[in-house]
């Protein structure tokens, strides 16, 4: 990941949770790109055993992942395999999220579920046995317990909220591919870019267990006719037999499945989205729609919804209690207002899903703009951000109806924070005269915005741990002696710092909360 | 660094004689408040904003008391003389990382070593409840306060009485590891009964 602050807010984050030894060896990473273990400790000038130790729970907690490089095994010697570690930009930044997490799995599920989560969260990586351990330390029915954590732990998997952990030594080919051989003259069909898979794609691909076993609670071991399959996926123990399933449990380690929280988060602020620009109906139907194809989803970020018949996205909004008395008229009528104008050629629709979140990530930029220089600076921007085009500076002041001379102005200063991209023409005709030409470069900006919110992100917390600091000693006075107890309600200095404290505590961290939105807004969604 | 507040702009009125020019010191502050912010306002009937900062605290607090966090002891605490006001001081000592950590989905060279087998003791899942945390929002919900005051109290009994048994276990696990790491790494190793010096590295000068 490039992005500056980006990364200075993640080892921020591991400094937090693990400790400095860990974030040295995880900003090394960063850095420096995949490494070994012996270059590692060079680099870091730890001792191997803190390097070790450090590895050891970044792993656990998922944010580094192991993989031996194939190109090693072309010579034909049978030298020492090498392990590098690739550190995990994505799932560090998670760890901001986890109370998001927790809340989806409350609201979606139970109560007891999101225990379980909970555990998975704090410690990692678990497995069945740890997690039932877990609920039952301290408690006085230990049989009882044992099967709400087995229930809620199958709840959560089915939901594909919980995954099985990747291997953890993949083979994978680092070699990066050749160019395609070019086409034929004459070829009229464009070719569309795409980007050369990262490393880190190809590591997190080479690691990842195949699809039939990711949530599956045991695996294939021959035709046993007794047991039964719930759904494509998942595949519960039969009571009877029990000796494949038993010794797994203290084997199989399972994780929290991130991807599908995110996707979770992501349609939430799609349908969110549509109701706020068209209406309720809308939304049940954009809904309906993503519930009904989010297992068959390849990854979070598609483009366009999985196309459905028209008959399928019906029955589906028709399940839903709000959507019972649309008719299939309104359906259709709404399916053209949600950006699906006509029919697929197999006869079924998908609905544009880029072209919300690029609105969403618009209407978020020019707030900004709004907040940080004004109105007028504003209307140009908007101006220019739709008319996606060069535009000359008079033109933009006619257009955005600002004063003449007040436009270079705002131009400069937008464009000196980056938010434009300026070019200069000079026409030699009559005379020479030189125009400035103005243009909103979106997916730059998108990005320069996107580490100005990891900055502002990192200062938050650097901020709100100061403050927890500056008070350390509030923390651990007693309770009645925080409450004012005399009727007049006089607060003494003690209680005045602690009410203080609160309220600077609950601004910080829910403004943290808030601009976690923004932050997936424009890198996860 | 001593003179961080005083002795300001000193030297700025060169260049008549060919005179350096200091560079002007400046207070150093750490959160600079140029900037104004908009006016703010605590909601405090925001609850899923208050559940949502309880469950972070929750788990900020469990990371600081768990296993992960990899400090730098070592040679710090060989050199350590028991003191008798350290009698009534509790240290809070973690938990080892073998006692969760599943080995076998490791990289190999990770694991390697004696000091990695899977630990027979127990794994406390909830260290942080031993310590005596303010957290600010669960003051602030009304319910199930005397739900939670009893969960609580059950976990700290059944935590105490772990917490006895780990702190024994402990050192006869740590000194275990230590034992390989004297081999493993080319560490300075202070043989002599000198307890009262610490180790000094590269200061030949003051042993005699």
């Amino acid at each position: 990941m490039g992005s500056q602050y980006g990364l200075k807010f993640a080892v921020h984050l591991v400094t937090n949770h693990f400790g400095k030894i860990v974030a040295k060896v995880c900003e090394t990473l960063f850095r420096k790109g995949p490494l070994s273990l012996g270059e590692i400790i060079r680099c870091t000038e730890l001792t191997p055993e803190q390097v070790k130790n450090s590895l050891l729970v970044l792993v656990q907690h998922n944010c580094v992942q192991a993989y031996v490089p194939a190109d090693q095994f072309r010579d034909e010697e049978e030298s020492t395999v090498t392990v590098e570690y690739l550190a995990l930009f994505d799932n560090v930044i998670h760890r901001l999220r986890f109370p998001k997490f927790l809340e989806i799995a409350k609201r979606q599920l139970d109560d007891e579920c999101e225990k379980v989560l909970d555990g998975l969260l704090r410690d990692g990586r678990l497995t069945l046995k740890q997690m039932v351990e877990r609920a039952v330390q301290g408690k006085e029915n230990p049989g009882a317990i044992e099967a709400v954590v087995r229930g809620s732990f199958h709840k959560l998997l089915k939901a594909h909220y919980v995954e099985r952990c990747p291997a953890p030594e993949p083979v994978v080919s680092t070699l990066i591919k050749a160019e395609p051989a070019p086409r034929k003259r004459g070829s009229k069909m464009a070719k569309k870019f795409e980007a050369p898979e990262t490393i880190e794609q190809r590591v997190m691909e080479a690691a990842l267990p195949g699809e039939a076993i990711r949530f599956a609670v045991i695996e294939y071991t021959g035709g046993n006719a007794d047991r039964e399959a719930n759904s494509d996926d998942t595949i519960m123990v039969n009571v009877g037999d029990n000796s494949g399933g038993i010794a797994n449990e203290g084997s199989i380690l399972w994780r929290a499945n991130f991807e599908e929280f995110i996707r979770h988060l992501r349609h939430k602020l799609l349908i969110e989205n549509e109701r706020k620009r068209l209406d309720d109906g809308a939304a049940t139907i954009l809904s309906a729609i993503l519930d009904a194809t989010k297992n068959v989803e390849k990854k979070v970020k598609i483009e366009k919804s999985v196309p459905l018949s028209l008959d399928s996205i019906f029955t589906e909004v028709t399940k839903n209690e709000y959507g019972r008395t649309m008719t299939i008229d309104r359906v259709r009528a709404s399916l053209v207002q949600l950006g699906c104008p006509q029919r697929n050629l197999d006869d079924s629709y998908s609905i544009d899903l880029k072209n919300i979140v690029e609105m969403a990530r618009n209407e978020e930029v020019e707030s900004i703009v709004l907040k940080r220089f004004g109105g007028d600076a504003y209307r140009i921007f908007r101006l220019l951000s739709k008319s996606n085009c060069f535009l000359e500076t008079d033109k933009i002041a006619e257009l955005a109806i600002v004063d003449k001379k007040e436009a270079p102005r705002l131009l400069y200063k937008l464009w000196k924070d980056n938010y434009l991209h300026m070019e200069k023409l000079v026409v030699t005709a009559a005379k020479q005269s030189r125009f400035m030409l103005w243009k909103v470069n979106k997916p730059v900006l998108w990005e320069y915005v996107l580490d100005e919110m990891y900055h502002a992100a990192l200062n938050l917390s650097l901020r709100l741990a100061f403050e927890q600091e500056k008070d350390e000693d509030l923390l651990h006075v007693s309770r009645d002696k925080l409450t004012p107890t005399d009727k007049s309600g006089e607060v003494n200095s003690v209680q005045k710092r602690y009410l203080r404290l609160r309220d600077v505590l609950f601004l910080m961290g829910s403004s943290l909360m808030k601009l976690d939105d923004a932050l997936m807004l424009f890198h996860d969604f | 660094m001593a003179s961080r507040g005083r002795g300001r702009g000193r030297g700025g009125g060169g260049g008549r004689f060919g005179m350096i020019r200091w560079a002007k010191e400046v207070e150093f502050e750490l959160f600079p408040e140029d900037v104004t912010l908009p006016s703010n306002k605590v909601n405090s009937d925001d609850t899923l904003m208050k559940d949502l900062l309880r469950r972070n605290a929750r788990l900020q607090n469990y990371w600081k008391a768990s296993p992960y966090i990899v400090e730098e002891t070592g040679e710090n605490k060989r050199m350590h003389v028991e003191r008798f006001s350290d009698r009534n001081k509790t240290t809070f000592t973690r938990d080892c990382l073998s006692q969760i950590l599943v080995f076998k989905e490791f990289p190999k060279e990770l694991v390697r070593g004696t000091a990695r087998r899977p630990s027979r003791k127990k794994f406390r899942w909830n260290p942080e409840t031993g310590e005596n945390r303010l957290d600010f929002f669960e003051q602030l919900e009304k319910k199930n306060q005397g739900k939670e005051g009893t969960d609580e109290k059950e976990n700290k009994e059944g935590e105490n009485e772990e917490e006895e048994e780990n702190v024994d276990d402990e050192e006869v696990e740590d000194e275990e590891e230590f034992g390989d790491d004297d081999y493993q790494q080319n560490e300075y190793f202070d043989d002599d009964e000198d307890d009262y010096n610490d180790v000094d590295e590269g200061d030949d000068e003051g042993v005699y």
